[in-house]
């Protein structure tokens, strides 16, 4: 092993980096450091043969700039606006086109050697491997049913079936009664489930009476599940995750609920939200292109020229919580002064790729965090200072819930 | 017969039960006991309205009104009118020579900026504003370049408040999420990203550094 290691020693390896390096330069066209550039300086308003940006798409660039592409290149990237106050034709003719932006002095920003490593990538950028069967990723499954489930569907059927065995035993044992009446025989014995009831009255009572406590119960429950929605997860018109966008992406629930924090309702994000992240991403890890599409189709972007000129459609989300009109609810009150965290009610829909209602939401539900819950927010809101004054001198020592505010009122909610 | 019909009244409270149970499926929001007393006719934020054109209840404000907040909250907002400057290389300039944080570098505002900062700029510019947040890191964004670098670290306070209201490159315009004040704010901030330790430490720099880094700037340009 020694041996090996100081033979490889003494081979110096600045030849052998250098070898490495000049496969790579021949393999990349020195692309390896200009990737990086370019993704660092570039990518911002510039792609490769992806459409237009901010700034013009660089595919075939060398090809349409005034010779030799390289000097010119070379001028432009370094300080545009020195080449746009030279007079240059073709630099005013792409500054015009371009809504007349500017693009970022560089000079000081990037050296002279980085310029020319850029130049060198976007003249020859590495082909992109397509991955085999990336167009497939376009529906994730949702192995829900649509209707009801298939237990309720088979506990019907089964019942349905009992319900007809039973009259159909009982027409049978009906005509078999008149066909002994005719031949002058007694009325037959009855059969089955009937004989043993009419055998084994209590027992028969008994069970009657379990089978009807339960049935009462259910109904109970059933009926006062009506109007709690705490399973509703519909479907929207664009597949959004909340799991990506604001659990792996790690953005912050108000950047686009940002109602949340000012009024009423926290509300849906317009289109122009989205299209901050999405002018430059226009396919997403899960469905592709096919659903960020839709985007592009309500705001009226058109992703081949880089402008807002089509129509506008407005999406139809569908509102997952919804309490009923009568219940007054204030999202910035909950979570400016209350400082209450989003999942204390949504639950962690981070992890969710379909948003659903996770709390019930109902009356009895809100007066139980009111009874338990103190306001942190509002010793120090000014707005409500003096009030917290009075009540800490009026329950000394206790924590002032929001029942103690009054958070129990009828009025403070139905009005 | 009597007992068939308790038979058959026992099979039909399991029917109406497995009835009423079916408001657990996802699509549905189930069943309601007085729809007109829950939904009231009304238009609610964010619902359809057949009245317009759009089919939306939101909409825009009449073009060149001005909401009350501006008149309250004049002597936060630079500017006294709603934003003079256009969408372009020209009013970008102008923003960064002519308009002024209003409110002061004091540690209070600055910590009010970091609390917005942290949920509307964070996830693209990074914690300590590298450009390295996590939709860039992540999602593949492009990446913003750093505030203490070549690029932005004499940016002035103006060009900020421009960016913030037109967006620049690849960020679009934040007006509709941010008030005209947490923007100053987040800016506030923002500027002891761009020199760290130099703002942050002295918490409050006096009027005079902040002009000379104006007047800097000035005299790059030109």
């Amino acid at each position: 092993m020694n041996c090996i290691y100081s033979l490889v020693k003494q081979i110096s390896l600045k030849p052998l980096f250098l070898l490495t390096f000049f496969f790579a330069s021949l393999t990349y066209g020195w692309s390896a450091d200009g990737a990086k550039i370019f993704k660092q300086n570039c990518s911002r308003c510039h792609t490769i043969g992806h459409g237009l940006l901010t700034g013009p798409d660089l595919k075939d660039v060398a090809s349409r700039v005034p010779q030799p592409a390289d000097t010119w290149l070379f001028n432009w990237i370094k300080n545009n606006k020195k080449v746009l106050a030279s007079g240059d034709a073709y630099a005013n003719k792409v500054f015009n086109e371009n809504g007349k932006q500017n693009m970022d002095v560089m000079d000081g920003v990037i050296s002279d050697d980085d310029i020319k490593a850029v130049i060198a990538y976007v003249k020859n950028p590495p082909v992109e491997a397509k991955p085999a069967g990336g167009g497939e990723k376009t529906e994730t499954a949702h192995a829900e049913e649509k209707g009801m489930s298939t237990f309720a569907v088979l506990l019907i059927v089964a019942i349905a079936l009992i319900f007809l065995v039973a009259v159909l035993g009982n027409v049978k044992k009906n005509l078999q009664d008149i066909v002994n009446a005719k031949k002058g025989l007694p009325p037959s014995e009855p059969v089955g489930a009937v004989k043993w009831a009419s055998q084994n009255k209590r027992t028969f009572v008994l069970i009657l009476l379990v089978l009807g406590f339960f049935t009462l119960r259910a109904i109970y429950i059933g009926v006062m599940n009506i109007g709690v929605y705490d399973t509703y997860k519909p479907e929207q018109p664009i597949k959004f995750s909340h799991k990506t966008h604001a659990g792996k992406l790690a953005i912050n629930c108000v950047y686009c609920h940002s109602g949340a924090e000012k009024g009423k309702t926290s509300g849906i994000p317009s289109v122009n939200v989205c299209m901050n992240c999405h002018k430059a991403i226009s396919e997403g890890p899960l469905t592709g292109k096919v659903e960020i599409a839709k985007i592009y189709d309500a705001v009226g972007w058109d992703p081949a020229t880089g402008k807002y000129n089509k129509p506008q459609h407005p999406l139809k989300w569908n509102r997952v919580h919804a309490l009923p009109d009568f219940a007054y609810f204030n999202h910035s009150q909950h979570v400016v002064v209350g400082k209450q965290d989003c999942k204390n009610c949504h639950g962690d829909i981070a992890s969710m790729d379909v948003a659903q209602q996770i709390s019930p939401l109902t009356m009895g539900w809100c007066v139980e965090c009111h009874r338990k819950t103190e306001v942190p927010g509002m010793a120090t809101n000014p707005y409500y200072a003096d009030l917290h004054k009075k009540l800490a001198e009026k329950y000394k020592g206790e924590p002032i819930t929001v029942e103690k505010m009054g958070g129990l009122d009828c009025i403070k909610c139905h009005y | 017969m009597i007992r068939n019909k308790h038979i058959i009244s026992i099979l039909s409270g399991i029917i109406g039960v497995l009835g009423v149970s079916c408001n657990n499926v996802p699509n549905s929001p189930g069943w309601e006991y007085m729809p007109d007393m829950y939904r009231s006719s009304s238009y609610e934020t964010n619902s359809g309205n057949p009245n317009f054109v759009d089919s939306m209840t939101n909409r825009q404000p009449v073009a060149g009104t001005i909401s009350q907040g501006w008149i309250a909250n004049s002597e936060f907002s630079a500017v006294k009118v709603p934003y003079p400057y256009k969408n372009d290389s020209l009013g970008y300039e102008l923003a960064g020579q002519n308009i002024k944080d209003p409110f002061p570098a004091s540690a209070e505002i600055i910590a009010q900026g970091k609390e917005r900062f942290e949920k509307y700029c964070i996830h693209c510019h990074g914690a300590s504003g590298q450009g390295d947040g996590s939709v860039v890191t992540v999602g593949n964004f492009p990446p913003p370049p750093a505030y203490n670098g070549a690029q932005l670290k004499n940016l002035p306070e103006g060009k900020m408040f421009h960016t913030l209201q037109y967006g620049k490159g690849m960020m679009g315009s934040h007006a509709s999420q941010l008030t005209a004040e947490e923007r100053w704010k987040i800016i506030r901030y923002v500027q002891t990203l761009q020199n760290p330790g130099g703002v942050a430490a002295a918490a409050a720099p006096s009027d005079s550094t902040k002009k000379e880094n104006t007047v800097k700037e000035k005299n790059k340009k030109a």
